[in-house]
C-alpha cells in the first residue's frame, strides 16, 4: 500500500513522487514569472538597485522555502507580494530614515489639488489645456521620484494599487491592516504624490512663458 | 448626486471599488457635468501616465541567473 505523500505535504526533496514533483515545478515556474513586478517593486521600496536585487533574492529564498504552504489556486500574486512585503519591513526598512509624523501633519497644509490648481492657471492664463501643458512637463524619471519620495507607509500602499492594481482587500490582506487604513493611506499617498508631481511640471518649465 | 458628492468617489472610481450602484450614479452624473467628466478623465489619465513608468522596468539579465540557481540549489 503506498503513502499518499503529496496529500500530507511531506518534503522529501527532489527524490518525491512524479505528481508532487510536477506541481511544485509548475508552483515555481509561475513563481518566477512574478519577478519583473516583484523585482519593479522592490526598486520603489528600496530606491537602490543593488539593495532591490537582494530583496528579490532574500524574497525568492524565501518564496521557495515555503511554497509547499502555497494552496494552489488562491491568489498566488498577492502570496508573493506579501512575502516581499514582509521581507521588506523586517530587513531593509530599518536602514531607512522616514521623515518623522510631525513633517508629515505640517504636509497635509501644503494639501495641493492638482486639477483645482491647473484650471486655475488655466483661467488666469487662458490656456486651452492646462491638462495637456501639464502632461508635457513631466517625464518619466519625475514619477519614479516623485513616487519613491513618499514616505513608506503611503508608498507601499500606492504601489500595490496603482502599479500592480491589486485591489483595497488584497492590499490590505499583504500589509496586514484594515481597509479602512489602506483607503486612507491611498488617499494620502496620492494627494501627496499629485504635489510632488506638481512641483516636477513647474520644474519642468509649466507656466514658462513660451 | 452633486459635483461634490461624485468628486469624492473620484479614487474608489479610478480603483474600480464601486458597487453597481454607485458606479450608476457616479457614471449618470459624468454624462450630464463636463467638469466632472474633465475632472475624472485628467486623473484617469494621470493614473495610466504612473502605471506606465513604473511597470517598465524588468528584473536584470544576472538577477533572473542568480533566481534560477536559488531554484536548483534551495
Amino acid at each position: 500500500m503506498t503513502v499518499p505523500h503529496a496529500e500530507e505535504g511531506l518534503s522529501i526533496g527532489r527524490a518525491g513522487p512524479p505528481e508532487r514533483e510536477g506541481r511544485r515545478g509548475r508552483l515555481e515556474e509561475q513563481a518566477l514569472g512574478h519577478m519583473d513586478a516583484l523585482y519593479r517593486a522592490a526598486l520603489r521600496m528600496t530606491k537602490d538597485q543593488q539593495d532591490a536585487e537582494d530583496l528579490v533574492q532574500d524574497t525568492y529564498l524565501r518564496v521557495f522555502r515555503f511554497l509547499d504552504r502555497f494552496q494552489e489556486g488562491t491568489n498566488l500574486r498577492a502570496w508573493l507580494f506579501k512575502i516581499l512585503t514582509n521581507t521588506y519591513i523586517n530587513t531593509y526598512r530599518k536602514k531607512v530614515k522616514e521623515p518623522r509624523w510631525v513633517e508629515i501633519d505640517r504636509m497635509e497644509e501644503d494639501d495641493v489639488h492638482l486639477f483645482s490648481r491647473l484650471q486655475e492657471y488655466e483661467r488666469q492664463h487662458h490656456l486651452p489645456s492646462a491638462e495637456e501643458e501639464f502632461f508635457r512637463r513631466i517625464v518619466d524619471e519625475d514619477v519614479r521620484r516623485a513616487l519613491e519620495g513618499l514616505p513608506g507607509s503611503f508608498r507601499l500602499p500606492v504601489l500595490l494599487a496603482d502599479i500592480e492594481e491589486f485591489s483595497y482587500k488584497e492590499i490590505a490582506e499583504i500589509l496586514g491592516i484594515p481597509m479602512g487604513t489602506v483607503m486612507s493611506r491611498l488617499y494620502r499617498g496620492r494627494r501627496l504624490l499629485e504635489k510632488a508631481l506638481w512641483d516636477y511640471a513647474q520644474k519642468g518649465g509649466f507656466g514658462a512663458p513660451a | 448626486m452633486n459635483c461634490e458628492e461624485t468628486g469624492r468617489y473620484l479614487y474608489r472610481f479610478l480603483d474600480r471599488e464601486l458597487s453597481d450602484a454607485e458606479l450608476a450614479e457616479v457614471a449618470g452624473h459624468l454624462e450630464r457635468c463636463p467638469q466632472c467628466h474633465r475632472y475624472f478623465q485628467f486623473h484617469g489619465e494621470l493614473r495610466l501616465l504612473v502605471r506606465r513608468t513604473a511597470a517598465t522596468e524588468r528584473a536584470p539579465a544576472h538577477l533572473r541567473q542568480s533566481l534560477l540557481r536559488l531554484r536548483e540549489n534551495p
